[in-house]
């Protein structure tokens, strides 16, 4: 007996005293079955062991500032620049000077510090049932709170960092009250009470359940490639009104690494055409180097405009835009 | 010894117990960024939930229990044991199975009639389903203490169930209505999970987001002394009523005959029982199971089986640590009697500190006292504070035994010169098992349930079923969200069914 919980007790402790042995330490909020192929990949490729700790962005962060100096991290991966802009901000990222992720990723999708590059990118944009909706009704985001679209809209729960990053973007070139009033409508143009999932969402509006919503482009090329939602198209907002709203996965590396090398090495590969092609498929999300071409699926809805609002201002305007939202009630 | 010494070992004593919330009002914090309309909301919507939900558990749970020990109904004991079922469900479990099938991607298109996501209604509702057990647990244990010839007289009388239920029945289940009424209100201000499933802004709610959305403890520390405010006048109303509160004495030598209930009044009772069996129970299991049975994901169940051990080894870190602080202290309760009392009720003040409050100020003073904070140490931390929230659950029932082990015991121990270990086990071992065992489950049982304290404490390499849960149900993932339920169900039956079988049948019987 005694044996046995000796046994259970070592194997749960273990972790506790193992951090000093891995080559290199991974914080990540992107899923366990996404991120193991980029890691299999690159110990394969290097004979480099890579320990991965996962959670929610927040909760890792708030590790990281924990542990300060102690930390076992050298790298922190999220799927939300905010986030990492937020990790830039407390100081818990550090500056990497590298060409190949200078040249790889493009200014707008990294930091002017380079604390930080973007790994992949995911669009945020309006879908559509294309049974109940002609393309030409569809414009932007903000369009979307216009009384013409009363008890067709749906909308996922705001307390996802998703739309948060994107009431966000909204604020880069809308004014609060403009803003207020499109989240309020919004929320008045609602057909069911908000989602949980984008999954949800895009298969309800695929039911006729609602007309419109707004959701990240992956979730419709899962349900695709199994063969559902085929009367969903995607609507991209044109440059004159405002573009599409697109976020990261994201990678930095971290203050306290004490494999600074290795860690850079790692991010370096990240945005080699190998692992672009490892990391953005495995998600259907869009490379971020140019020339590595995006999962067909993807392709065939062809090319969109994004939102020219940077990043970094996207991540600091988060909190006033969580503001916003709480005041217009959109839950 | 001498008067001033159990001055000074009542205060340390009573200063260990307050440090979490001292700690806030030394800290005090600072405003957070949130919108003043959301914080009304939420102040308010912790109010009404409280009060609505005690209010129902209070007439459903003492119906209920009026009609088990009164009345003969088909299934008698079936329907007991079925109406205590429920405590086996955490209330955020039953949230996200009404979520999942009466919310906005349900095909049952019921949110034209009314809505239920984000709505204070549906929040009384879900937490009156979980709750309700323990008043009507309480109550029927209450209601066995009403003799018969005063039932008799109250019909000879026929002065109405009013006046019978206000004469004859309230003075006995009085103090046991009481005790369940306040165990369902700490209950329901605790409440984060099922608020947070469905998106109800509540204080507890509104802790975690200024901490984990808006990245400012300092905020959470401000949100949690206000809150925390609250909590200390209901509980310092509830300690007071304590110590002046008592159950019935002795024993009832003339119980209650049941009378057989039938017509329409029979079966209108037995269809009301049976649909809060149904609403809170059977429905819900039948939903979580066949979720459960949908998942065939080997990654989904390989982590729900990590999460499950994570969540077994902290459940009995806590649950030993708990017993061994309770022996520590019951012991010392026994040998300076004076502070028996006083101890006993203020050893239940963590219980009810919501956990977000408990959270904020664990995490404010280990943050005060250390500049880095290891894994080992939150691990720590998460176990002491756990450990704080569920003493009660230890003491109440290791001091009782404690209290009762006979005199010669210690005279015996002496005599033969054993050793303090040796006397813990050959003397005082047999008298303290049944209740140690007991506790070691019911303690690990709650602390598998616990969400917010978990959620907000444990390290990211840990995560248990609870906080499996939390990140799967906020993303909609229902399917994968019912395995770890199931678990924790399972073993929420179990306890019910070993506090049935522990249960003293009532007063008539003992």
């Amino acid at each position: 007996m005694s044996r046995w919980f000796c046994l259970i007790l070592i194997s749960i402790l273990a972790p506790l005293h193992s951090q000093g042995g891995e080559a290199l330490t991974l914080y990540t909020s992107r899923n366990t079955e996404l991120i193991e192929p980029v890691i299999q990949a690159y110990e394969k490729a290097f004979g480099v062991k890579i320990k991965h700790i996962n959670g929610a962005a927040g909760s890792l962060i708030q590790k990281l500032i924990r542990e300060g100096k102690n930390t076992p991290a050298d790298i922190l991966i999220t799927v939300d620049a905010g986030h990492l802009v937020h990790a830039a901000d407390q100081n818990l990222l550090q500056k990497v000077s590298s060409k190949i992720l200078e040249q790889s990723v493009p200014s707008a999708l990294r930091d002017s510090q380079s604390r930080w590059f973007a790994v992949s990118l995911r669009a945020r944009t309006i879908f559509y049932n294309a049974d109940k909706v002609e393309p030409k009704e569809l414009k932007s985001y903000s369009d979307l709170a216009d009384p013409k679209w009363k008890g067709r809209l749906c909308l996922r729960t705001s307390r996802k960092v998703y739309n948060q990053s994107l009431v966000a973007s909204l604020l880069g070139r809308m004014n609060e009250k403009d803003l207020s009033r499109t989240l309020s409508g919004w929320v008045d143009n609602l057909a069911r009470p908000v989602f949980t999932s984008d999954t949800h969402l895009l298969e309800a509006i695929a039911n006729g359940k609602c007309e419109v919503g707004i959701a990240n482009t992956y979730y419709l090329a899962r349900l695709q490639r199994d063969g559902q939602a085929k009367n969903v198209k995607v609507f991209w907002p044109s440059k004159e009104n405002g573009g599409v709203h697109v976020n990261i996965s994201g990678v930095g590396l971290v203050k306290e690494s004490k494999n600074k090398e290795q860690a850079q090495k790692f991010m370096e590969w990240l945005v080699s055409e190998e692992a672009q092609k490892i990391f953005a498929n495995a998600n259907d999300e869009y490379p971020v180097v140019h020339g590595v071409p995006p999962v067909p699926v993807l392709k065939s809805w062809g090319p969109f405009v994004s939102d020219p609002t940077p990043l970094t201002e996207i991540g600091k305007n988060q909190k006033r835009a969580i503001l916003l939202i709480d005041k217009a009630r959109y839950r | 010894m001498r008067r001033s010494y159990l001055s000074l070992l009542s205060l340390v004593y009573l200063a260990i117990l307050l440090a979490p919330v001292l700690f806030l009002f030394l800290d005090a914090g600072e405003p957070v960024q949130l919108d003043s309309t959301l914080v009304s909301e939420a102040i308010l919507n912790t109010g009404l939930v409280s009060v609505f939900v005690v209010a129902l558990c209070t007439f459903f749970g003492v119906s209920f229990a009026y009609w088990q020990v009164f009345y003969q109904t088909p299934g008698q004991n079936f329907l007991h044991i079925m109406t205590l079922m429920p405590l086996a469900f955490p209330a955020y479990v039953l949230a996200f199975v009404y979520i999942g099938n009466l919310g906005a991607s349900s095909d049952w298109g019921i949110y034209h009639w009314f809505e239920i996501q984000g709505q204070t209604w549906f929040l009384v509702f879900i937490l009156t389903l979980a709750l309700l057990p323990y008043i009507y647990f309480f109550s029927y244990l209450g209601l066995q203490w009403v003799r018969q010839s005063e039932w008799e007289t109250e019909k000879l009388l026929q002065s109405g169930l009013g006046s019978f239920f206000r004469y004859a029945v309230w003075p006995h289940i009085g103090f046991f209505v009481v005790s369940g009424q306040v165990l369902v209100l700490f209950e329901a201000l605790s409440d984060f999970g099922a608020a947070s499933v469905i998106n109800t802004p509540v204080m507890t709610t509104l802790i975690y987001k200024a901490w984990f959305d808006l990245f400012s403890f300092a905020g959470a520390v401000r949100l949690a002394l206000w809150f925390s405010v609250l909590i200390f006048i209901v509980l310092f109303v509830e300690l007071y009523m304590k110590s002046y509160r008592s159950g019935p004495q002795g024993s009832n030598l003339d119980p209650i005959q049941r009378q057989k209930l039938e017509g329409v009044k029979g079966l209108a009772v037995l269809s009301l029982r049976c649909l809060y069996i149904l609403l809170a129970f059977t429905f819900p299991l039948l939903q979580v199971l066949l979720w459960a049975f949908q998942i065939h994901d080997t990654e989904s169940l390989k982590a729900t089986l990590w999460a499950g051990l994570h969540t077994f080894i902290l459940s009995v870190c806590v649950a030993v640590t708990v017993i061994a602080v309770s022996l520590l202290l019951a012991f010392l309760f026994k040998k300076f009697k004076q502070l028996s009392s006083f101890g006993m009720i203020f050893s239940s003040v963590g219980y009810g500190i919501p956990g977000t409050i408990l959270a904020v100020s664990f995490y404010g003073i280990l943050r005060t006292l250390f500049t880095e904070v290891s894994v080992t140490l939150l691990v720590g931390t998460l176990i002491l504070s756990l450990s704080y929230k569920f003493l009660s659950i230890g003491l109440k029932p290791i001091g009782e035994a404690v209290i009762q082990l006979p005199q010669n015991l210690d005279e015996m121990s002496l005599l033969f010169a054993v050793s303090w270990w040796q006397k813990m086990r050959v003397y005082w071992g047999p008298y303290l098992r049944e209740s140690v065992i007991i506790s070691l489950f019911l303690i690990s049982l709650e602390v598998m349930k616990e969400m917010p304290l978990t959620l907000m404490l444990a390290p990211s390499e840990y995560p248990t079923l609870s906080i499996q849960i939390y990140n799967l149900t906020s993303e909609g993932e229902w399917e994968k969200a019912s395995v770890p339920s199931l678990i924790l169900v399972f073993v929420g039956m179990i306890s019910v069914f070993l506090v049935k079988i522990s249960q003293k049948e009532g007063p008539h019987e003992s």
